[in-house]
């Protein structure tokens, strides 16, 4: 008894490790494109306070986290999804004040982090820090 | 196994799971630094495993935490079913005592969490932002399903003797 429920739950561990490499190829198949290279984007800063800022960065980084973090121009905690960005150009989001920084890609409200955003050549970001969940 | 039958909570029992709770708690911020590798989901099945339905205390009491730690998001509406529904598939396990079946358990918990989370996307973008979400996840969701997988598979069997032993010198007392 004991040796046959041992060998089902060696199935379906072999089952879950085919399912977690499945999952691993449908991301490699599906996650967006980078653009390996030389690439120069522009970066619009909305603060809170109105002073606003732009900044156009040249970069060789494929993901938006990587050009960014080469001006240190955000800062932030590593999530379960990547960083959490709390900081953008020296400006802290409250959250004891419903504070978050978004951002949107060439006018796009973002659907990524900034670890998985792809970066392109002429790319518009402009990051926003919102006031209430 | 008798715990899990009455569905009233004698004081230890309380005491047992809030301190289940707070382990979850603690596990989970101690190792913040590292993504996805917490001893959550293992204490969840440990507490399912030998406390029956009543581990869904612990997974309520864990998101209201979590939820008092960090504030308002749409994360918390996530967190208040998908660390309950550990519980839940890991109730028709109690009986077996394999530990690859445990740690089978847990590894699908970790690899199905960015698709369990993404479906409150569902009805905010519909089903493109809810897929485009969970596929940008998946490496943290197949961290998540290795580190469920490696801890439960050592941690589990003897946490569970341990816990199993206690309960049986209080019945004894």
């Amino acid at each position: 008894m004991e040796k046959k429920s041992s060998k089902k739950g060696l199935i379906a561990l072999v089952v879950v490790l085919a399912l977690a490499v499945a999952a691993l190829v449908i991301w490699q198949v599906n996650k967006p494109a980078a653009q390996k290279g030389g690439k120069e984007i522009t970066v619009n800063i909305d603060h809170l306070n109105g002073d606003d800022t732009s900044y156009t960065i040249s970069t060789d980084e494929e993901y938006l986290r990587g050009a960014l973090e080469q001006e240190n121009l955000i800062e932030g905690t590593e999530s379960e999804y990547g960083l959490y960005v709390q900081t953008v150009d020296g400006e802290t989001a409250d959250e004891s004040k419903q504070e978050w920084w978004g951002y949107s890609v060439n006018g796009e409200f973002a659907e990524l982090g900034v670890d998985s955003q792809p970066v392109a050549d002429g790319d518009v970001y402009d990051f926003v820090l919102n006031v209430g969940w | 196994m008798s715990a899990g039958k009455k569905s009233a909570l004698s004081i230890r029992e309380i005491a047992e799971l809030s301190l289940i709770c707070a382990l979850m708690v603690a596990g989970k911020e101690s190792l913040r630094l590292i993504p996805n590798v917490h001893p959550v989901t293992l204490l969840l099945l440990l507490a399912a495993a030998v406390y029956g339905v009543k581990a869904l205390y612990p997974a309520f009491g864990f998101a209201l935490l979590e939820i008092a730690l960090y504030g308002a998001g749409l994360w918390n509406l996530m967190y208040l079913y998908v660390w309950p529904l550990a519980v839940l598939m890991a109730l028709p396990l109690r009986q077996s005592r394999s530990r690859a079946l445990w740690a089978a358990a847990a590894g699908l918990h970790g690899l199905c969490f960015g698709a369990l989370c993404a479906i409150p996307y569902l009805f905010i973008g519909g089903w493109k932002m809810a897929v485009s979400w969970w596929i940008s996840g998946i490496p943290y969701d197949v961290i998540h399903c290795v580190s469920n997988t490696v801890l439960t598979f050592v941690l589990l069997p003897p946490l569970r003797a341990l816990l199993e032993r206690l309960k049986a010198r209080r019945s004894a007392n």
